[in-house]
Parts: structure tokens; C-alpha cells; sequence
């Protein structure tokens, strides 16, 4: 399934407030939580990271994985965490406004 | 857009964010299966773009693209550019101008720690300092490293035993005036301690770097020559650097050579000692503050010496402060007309510029509108409204860049235009000579109207409304706006263009009112010779003798007519103060400003004034005698108006100063300057009021060449040592002046017709841009039945209305600037150069709506014209 225009951003920050997490770590996190019906395709990832890391809603630093491998970690700031509450409401909003459009059967 | 964004600007910071980016990509290249991650090098591409701002790599896309679209449209390049060249040319060489005049610090080291000393008094606020009181204050103060004094002086130069003496400006300085100055000589060495210099057989000259290469053609081996200078043997010691023209005033001509005020005596030979004269305030101070010491200490010390100075010597001393100032304080204390000229020229030529930014802008919004659809579609296609106004920007920067260029070379001319009147020698001379001071100017000049001129147009081109703008056709008259960014250009344009024409106006009145007049006295045949017997060492009496055989022989010769001793020729009277009976001191000066000449009995005569009441001077008022004056009509008019002016009294140079009885009024309509109208004067018997330097008026018939030639061989027969003097005619005195003016003129002409030519071409413009623009609404009103002459009443109401406002906000500011001025200092001074007068106050708005009412008319008439159909089917 394709991703919504828009709702890349949302699903990272949601992603991160489990921990931080490196780019490819943050992929396979939405794949994984998603029951693998969202592909996430790098190419769109990566660009969004640094994203919202210039909007300052991530942070990053290098770290040691669990494969004692070095990368870079992405973890939720403050101001992130306050953004995902205001995306978090606004698509509850989307979701039930589209559902109420949708609920009504065509005649 | 994100500021964070722009650290990425930082080039380092752009590096080390790529460096971090392909470590990361690697490693999670790493982590991942192979192909997992896909293409990783688009990703990479996609995120530099998050940080690029795209931007800076963009910025010569952007020049690119400029030249390219301005390449497509030539005649608005042309235009744009000359405009601006006009306008940074204008003000690139007013300000060289300004600079050379005003603003630009002595070419010394560290000419900010070099602060001048003066005395202030009363009657004037910068007058020179004794040597007595040099030498005290140099023994007393602490705040100076070092402390010189100086002071120009005509000096009797001869090359070696047997050449002629000329007449040369010099400058008499305490010995460590190029020490504390910081100037090195190139050749030689300066001047030796002062006691060395005075018990010296052959006291030291350090010549000046011009007269070095013009008489002595840069020889090297000129240290060591002798040099005679007002008949005393001085050696060459060293030459002055190129890079030190000397010091003094503007008009300060460059020093010939440079003598040690330890023998200042020697050089005015049997006068009073100069030296030791508490009472000869004519020395120019400067002093280097030490380090640490602030300038208000260094006043506070200054102002303590001077009441001591008061107290101890109360008979030369009195209510005489020593002020400190900076070089341009002094320079704005010194002289006011000088920069209240240079305001005004600054205040014109801003004008001019703005003028030509009006312009520019006007053609640029006029540009906008024929590439509404270009700029639609790149907003269309995503380019953003920053992005399309950075574009536009860079188009408005390369117009202005290429007119500063452009400029460069008109400032070029009109510096060489400005220099006219300015000596050729003077230490000071305006000019470029790669003058990193005024280049910097014309750059901040030239970026300041690429934003005046661009940014307007460049905001209001991308907030376009897309969809009209896609359409085809002329664009749909939306809701009429009553203030649209045109209206605001037109009667920007109008108020600076009345401004300009205004002043330009009032400047040619002026000068129309005193050039043609005559001068109220003989001019002529009239012979002015100025001899100096003071560079020969004369005694005051052996003055007064030469003086008095002068005119005695200048009688004798074939063809005069009358001769007549004068303090100067009457175009340049002395400023002077005194109090009138029954008026007391005003608050700010000890006595009222007036002219005064001193001139012996025969004066009235030979100059044809005559006296209307009383009598004039006669040989009986001599020294001892009760001393009596004699006041013109314009005095009378001012102090006593509808009084006898005959047998009251004046006090001169303050309330308690010498007394004189007024024995006669005289028609004598002398001025201060040549602008100025006639002022109150005062006219002094020569016997009682000696001056050390006399100027002989002879009225002669006949050859102005052959007289002159006998006057000067008058004055060899007298001495022989006389160096040649000056002899020239009252008329060529009148021509100067009036020479003068006219060149100020031409600068204010030149200004005006730039001005009003970029007015012209920039309202038209504008005006009729604006009614082309309605073409369309002109066809469908004609078609649902206005006649042609009920559109052309509308259209050029309309017209006519925006430049009204123009008009009454230029009104507002002249009026404003009356009541500023009103009062003021500078009230009298411009109202002579400026005055306020009917025609151009009536004519120069009624010139501007009318060329506002032409500029609406012939579009309208041509939209009015056509077929309304056709108008129609545009839409």
C-alpha cells in the first residue's frame, strides 16, 4: 500500500517515541508495527529525516547498534513531541471526517 | 522557510553536512539487505535539497537568467540603466564633493586622535590662539602627547640670493608639527627644537611637495640650498611627502614651503614681536590626546588654563574659551555656508536619485505587467513567491550594477564639472583617484536603489493573482483599489520632481536678481593694487608711510582720475561687530554683526558714493582726535530706522568698547558676498583705525594694461625688495563674483534639468501605463454610451487627481521647510541664495499637472479611438 500523501512525518515521530532509532531502524519499524501493509521506499524516508530534523522535531547523534555497528540515532525532541499531538488530533479528525463521507452508500 | 536553514548557507557547515550524510548513508547501506534501500543516491540528491535553500548554487542561474531576459527587452534596459547612472553619478561626485569639503579626515595616521584647540569668544566662535598662550598651555596641560601650532602666512620667496621674490603661501609651524602630525619626510629631515632653530645661523625650511617639484623639477640634492624668505636666509632641510598637502581650510592653497615659528619674528621683521604679543590670536592649534585621556578631561583642563589665563592677562584675554573640536567640528564651526551648500546639494541630488528610482520602478512594474503570463506560469509550475522575487531582485541588481557602472563615468565628468571654482592647489581637491571612500559610496548608493527601484515592482509581480493571469488577454479590472502600487509611484515622482524644480527654481531667481544688477558704486576704471609691505619687516609707522607715498605718487600719474586707501576692495568687506546707541548687546555676541571698512578721506569720492547727510571723513580726524565713523543707508535702516543718524554714537566690537560718533551717511550699498543683498556697514578713517595691509583704489581713464604696469613700477620705485603686486580691476572682482554664482548655478541647473528630464520621461511613462491599462474599461464605457469627450474628462480627472496629491505633498514639504527654517541660523543665508518667490511657487506646479494632464490625455485619446468592439473582444 502506498502512503498518503502528507503522512510520512507522522508515522516517523510516532515511530520515535518508542526510542531512537537509525533511518533503516525507523523503516522497518513502520513496516513491522504497520502488519507490513505500509512500504516505506528509503528514498522518501531519508529526505524526511532531515526534514524534520531541520524543523528541529528530531535530533540525531552517533551511536553504537546492536550489532556494535556505528549510526546515526534519531530520537524525538520536545517540540517533536508537541507536533505529533497536533498531527495525531488532526488525522482523528481526517479519519472520521473522510469516514463519515464514506459511510453513506451510494444509492 | 526555515532560519535554521540558512547556517547552511556557511559553506563549511554545507561540507560537513554532505560528509555526514554519505558516512550515514554507508552505514545503513551496510545494515540492510542489498537493493533494500533502493536508490540511494536520489535520496541523497533529495535531502541536500532540504538544506540548499536550493539557493546559493542558484545564484548565478539567476544572473543568467536576468541578463538573459533583460537582453530580450533593450530600449526598457536602456532607459533603466541611464536613469540610474544619471542618479549615482550625480550623487557619487556631490558627495566627492562633500567630502573633499567636509567629511574627509586629514591625511595624517590616526587623524581621529588628532583634536583641534581654538579660542572662542564672544564675537566668534573659532578664533586663533597667541604664541604666549600656545606656550602656556603647552607647559600646563597633561591630556596631550603632543600639542603644535600653526598658521598660513604670504611669505616673500626667493630661490636663492639673486632670483625675485614671489609671493608664496607658507605655513609657520612649531618645530614638532610633522612629529605630532605623524608625517615622515620623504627627503631630508624636519624642523630642530625651537631654541636650536632660533640661535641658528640658517633656521631650517621644509618645502612643500608641489613647489619641490615644480621649481626645483623632485631634485634630490635640494637639502642643504639656501632659500631666502621675506629677505632672511633659511636651508632646505627636507621636502613634505605628496600624501601631506598641507593643513588649513578647504580653500587653504597648498603651502610652498614650511617655516619654524621660532623665528615668526624674523619673518615680520621690525613689527611687535609676535612671540611674545598676548594680543595676535592668529594660531591654528592641534593636539594628540595622550592615551587614556578622554576629551572631556582634556576640555575640562583646557577650560581651567583659559580663566587663567583670563585672570592673569584680563586686557588680551578676556571672555576668550578655549574649545576643543574635532577636525569636523571645526570645519562646521569654522564656516557655515560650506556645509549648509553641501546639505543642500546632498538633499538635490537625493532627489535626483529618487527621481530615477521612481523611474526605474515605474518601468519595471510596467515590465511586470507585459510578463504577467512568464511569471504565472513559473509560479504555476511551482517556483515559489520568494523564489520568483529573489529572481526579479537579481534583475533590479544587475540594472543597478551595471548603472553604477555606468555612473562611475558621469561622476567622472561631473566632478571635473564640480571642480571649476576650486583651486587647483588647494590642500583639499574633490575627486576620485581610485578614492576608496567615494567608491564605497557609489556601491552603497547603487545597492540602495536596486532596492528602492525593485523591491516594490518584485513583491507585487509575485503576489499575482494566477488564474486572470493565465487567461489571455488584457487583465479584467478587478475591484478598483483607490491606492495601487502606481498610484504611489506617480505621485512619488511628482512630489520629488516639484521639489527639485522648486529649488532650482528659487536658485535661478536668485542669482537672475543679483547678476544682473549693478553694483552701486564706480566699478569702472577702477584699479585695485594690493601691496604688502608687512613681508618686507616694515614698522607700523614705515607701513603707514609706504601707504601714504603710494597714493601720493599714484596721484601724480598721467590719467588717474582719484585714489583712495582701502582695507579691501569693496566685494569684500570685514565682518564686524559693534553695538548701536540705544540697542543692547544680543544675548548669544557682544556686539551686532555688520560690514566694516576702513578707508581714508578720499574713499567716497573715488568710488562715486555720495553722502546724503552729515559729512565724510576729512584729514582733520587723525590719531588723537575724537574718533568719528560713518554708516550707510541699510545701517540707518536696521538700527535707526526713521532716526537721525547723524551725531549718535556706537560702541565698537562690544557694549563697553571704543566709542564713535556717526558724522555722516553715506549711499555706499557694499555686500558681504556676492549673492547676499547690501548689509549694514561702518565705514572707519584709516588714521585712526590702522591696518597693517591697505588695498589703493585708483579711478583712472584710458589703458587698464599700461595703468597697472605703472602702478606696479610705483611700487618697485618704492622698494625694490616689493615682490610684484597685485593689481586687478574692481570689474574682474564683479565678474568673479558674479562667475561664482553662475557656476553654482550651473550646478543646481544641471541637477534640475537631470532631475526633471528623468521627471519627464518617468511620469509620462507612468501616467500613460496606467491609462493603457484601461483600454478596455474606455471601450466598454463607450460602448454603453460615454461619448469621447465624457472618457477624456474622466481619464484625465483622474490623472490630474494623483498629481495634485503630489503637488500638495511637495507643498507640504517646502511649507514645512519654511517654518524649520524660520528663525534659524540659516534663515538669512538662504533665503539670499534661495529666495521664495511667486513665479516658481505658481509655475512649477501648474508645469507639473500640466505634463501629468498631456501624459493622461494622449493614451486616452487613443483608447477612446478605437472601435469598442475590438476593445471589447479582448476580454
Amino acid at each position: 500500500m502506498e502512503l498518503l500523501q502528507g503522512t510520512l512525518d507522522m508515522l516517523v515521530l510516532r515511530t520515535l517515541v518508542l526510542g531512537p532509532l537509525h533511518g533503516y531502524g525507523i523503516a522497518k519499524a513502520i513496516r513491522a508495527s504497520s502488519d507490513e501493509a505500509l512500504e516505506i521506499e528509503f528514498g522518501s524516508l531519508y529526505p524526511a529525516l532531515k526534514r524534520l530534523e531541520i524543523k528541529g522535531w528530531i535530533a540525531s547523534k552517533w551511536e553504537k547498534s546492536e550489532q556494535n555497528r556505528r549510526a546515526k540515532y534519531y530520537r524525538l525532541t520536545p517540540a517533536g513531541r508537541k507536533q505529533l499531538v497536533d498531527e495525531r488530533s488532526r488525522w482523528a479528525e481526517f479519519v472520521r471526517a473522510v469516514g463519515r463521507v464514506m459511510a453513506e452508500e451510494p444509492r | 522557510m526555515d532560519w535554521r536553514r540558512l547556517a547552511y548557507l556557511w559553506p563549511s557547515n554545507k561540507r560537513r553536512e554532505e560528509r555526514e550524510m554519505q558516512e550515514e548513508l554507508a552505514s545503513l547501506a551496510a545494515m540492510a539487505e542489498p537493493r533494500e534501500l533502493g536508490n540511494l543516491t536520489l535520496a541523497a540528491e533529495r535531502a541536500r535539497q532540504t538544506w540548499h535553500l536550493t539557493s546559493f548554487t542558484g545564484v548565478a542561474a539567476d544572473i543568467r537568467h536576468a541578463l538573459r531576459a533583460l537582453r530580450r527587452d533593450l530600449w526598457f534596459l536602456a532607459v533603466a540603466v541611464l536613469s540610474v547612472a544619471l542618479g549615482v553619478g550625480a550623487n557619487t561626485a556631490v558627495f566627492s564633493f562633500v567630502d573633499a569639503y567636509v567629511l574627509r579626515p586629514l591625511p595624517v595616521p590616526n587623524p581621529s586622535e588628532l583634536l583641534r584647540i581654538s579660542n572662542s569668544t564672544p564675537n566668534a566662535r573659532v578664533e586663533g590662539l597667541s604664541y604666549p598662550d600656545f606656550r602656556d598651555i603647552r607647559d600646563a596641560s597633561r591630556s596631550f602627547s603632543g600639542l603644535v601650532a600653526f598658521r598660513s602666512a604670504s611669505l616673500r620667496v626667493a630661490l636663492d640670493e639673486r632670483a625675485a621674490p614671489q609671493l608664496r603661501d607658507g605655513i609657520v609651524a612649531s618645530n614638532d608639527l610633522f612629529t605630532v602630525l605623524g608625517i615622515v619626510p620623504p627627503l631630508g629631515r624636519t624642523f630642530l627644537p625651537e631654541t636650536v632653530e632660533r640661535s641658528s645661523e640658517l633656521p631650517g625650511a621644509v618645502l612643500g611637495h608641489d613647489f619641490w617639484l615644480r621649481e626645483f623639477g623632485g631634485d634630490r640634492s635640494v637639502v642643504g640650498r639656501t632659500l631666502k624668505v621675506n629677505g632672511i636666509p633659511f636651508a632646505v632641510v627636507g621636502v613634505a611627502p605628496a600624501s601631506f598637502p598641507g593643513i588649513g581650510t578647504a580653500s587653504t592653497r597648498r603651502p610652498a614651503v614650511f617655516v619654524p615659528l621660532a623665528v615668526w619674528d624674523h619673518l615680520e621683521g621690525a613689527r611687535a614681536n609676535p612671540l611674545e604679543d598676548r594680543g595676535r590670536h592668529e594660531l591654528r592649534l592641534a593636539g594628540r590626546l595622550r592615551a587614556g585621556v578622554s576629551r572631556s578631561s582634556a576640555q575640562a583642563e583646557l577650560a581651567a588654563i583659559a580663566s587663567r589665563l583670563e585672570r592673569d592677562h584680563p586686557e588680551t584675554n578676556r571672555e576668550r574659551r578655549i574649545v576643543l573640536r574635532t577636525e569636523l567640528g571645526l570645519r562646521l564651526a569654522e564656516d557655515l555656508e560650506v556645509p549648509l551648500f553641501s546639505a543642500l546639494l546632498m538633499t538635490l541630488v537625493a532627489l535626483v536619485l529618487a527621481v530615477a528610482c521612481f523611474n526605474v520602478a515605474g518601468l519595471l512594474l510596467q515590465r511586470a505587467q507585459a510578463r504577467r503570463r512568464e511569471i504565472a506560469v513559473r509560479l504555476a509550475i511551482g517556483a515559489g513567491p520568494v523564489r520568483l522575487v529573489r529572481q526579479l531582485m537579481t534583475e533590479s541588481v544587475v540594472i543597478a550594477l551595471a548603472g553604477g557602472g555606468l555612473g562611475l563615468g558621469f561622476a567622472h565628468i561631473g566632478i571635473r564639472f564640480l571642480s571649476r571654482y576650486h583651486p587647483p592647489d588647494a590642500v583639499t581637491l574633490p575627486g576620485m583617484r581610485l578614492d576608496s571612500r567615494v567608491l564605497l559610496f557609489s556601491l552603497a548608493v547603487t545597492l540602495l536603489s536596486s532596492v528602492l527601484f525593485g523591491l516594490g515592482p518584485s513583491v507585487h509581480a509575485a503576489r499575482a493573482n494566477l488564474v486572470s493571469a493565465l487567461k489571455s488577454g488584457p487583465p479584467t479590472p478587478g475591484r478598483p483599489r483607490r491606492v495601487t502600487v502606481r498610484n504611489v509611484l506617480v505621485v512619488g515622482q511628482i512630489t520629488a520632481t516639484m521639489l527639485l524644480l522648486v529649488v532650482g527654481g528659487m536658485m535661478l531667481e536668485g542669482s537672475r536678481r543679483r547678476v544682473g544688477a549693478a553694483p552701486g558704486y564706480r566699478v569702472d576704471h577702477v584699479m585695485a593694487v594690493q601691496a604688502d609691505p608687512g613681508v618686507l619687516g616694515y614698522s607700523a609707522a614705515r607701513t603707514r608711510r609706504f601707504y601714504l607715498d603710494f597714493a601720493e605718487r599714484a596721484r601724480a600719474l598721467p590719467g588717474v582720475e582719484g585714489v583712495a586707501l582701502t582695507e579691501r576692495e569693496p566685494s569684500h568687506p570685514t565682518d564686524y561687530r559693534l553695538v548701536p546707541e540705544g540697542h543692547r548687546p544680543p544675548l548669544t555676541q557682544a556686539g551686532y554683526d555688520v560690514l566694516r571698512v576702513v578707508c581714508d578721506d578720499r574713499y567716497f569720492a573715488t568710488l562715486q558714493m555720495p553722502t546724503l547727510l552729515g559729512r565724510g571723513f576729512s584729514v582733520a580726524d587723525r590719531e588723537g582726535s575724537p574718533r568719528i565713523g560713518i554708516v550707510n543707508e541699510q545701517f540707518v535702516a536696521r538700527f535707526w530706522p526713521g532716526q537721525a543718524a547723524v551725531g549718535r554714537h556706537l560702541r565698537l566690537e562690544r557694549a563697553d568698547g571704543p566709542d564713535v560718533e556717526v558724522v555722516g551717511v553715506v549711499r555706499a550699498p557694499i555686500r558681504d558676498d556676492y549673492v547676499a543683498p547690501p548689509g549694514a556697514a561702518v565705514f572707519l578713517p584709516y588714521e585712526q583705525n590702522r591696518q597693517p595691509r591697505m588695498t589703493l583704489l585708483v579711478a583712472y581713464a584710458g589703458d587698464a594694461a599700461a595703468m597697472a604696469a605703472s602702478l606696479r613700477a610705483v611700487v618697485h620705485d618704492l622698494d625694490a625688495e616689493h615682490p610684484v603686486p597685485d593689481v586687478r580691476t574692481l570689474e574682474s572682482y564683479d565678474r568673479e563674483g558674479a562667475r561664482a554664482v553662475s557656476t553654482f548655478v550651473s550646478w543646481f541647473l544641471a541637477l534640475g534639468l537631470i532631475g526633471l528630464g528623468l521627471a519627464v520621461v518617468g511620469l509620462y511613462a507612468l501616467i500613460a501605463f496606467s491609462v493603457s491599462r484601461r483600454t478596455s474599461e474606455i471601450g466598454l464605457r463607450m460602448a454603453v454610451g460615454s461619448t469621447r469627450a465624457g472618457v477624456l474628462r474622466l481619464v484625465v480627472r483622474q490623472g490630474l487627481t494623483v498629481a495634485a496629491t503630489g503637488v500638495a505633498l511637495a507643498a507640504l514639504v517646502v511649507g514645512l521647510t519654511h517654518v524649520a527654517l524660520a528663525g534659524s541660523f540659516y534663515a538669512d543665508a538662504v533665503v539670499a541664495l534661495l529666495p521664495p518667490n511667486l513665479p516658481t511657487y505658481v509655475g512649477v506646479p501648474l508645469a507639473v499637472l500640466a505634463i501629468s494632464a498631456v501624459a493622461a490625455l494622449v493614451p486616452a485619446r487613443r483608447a477612446a479611438s478605437i472601435d469598442p468592439m475590438d476593445a471589447l473582444r479582448h476580454e
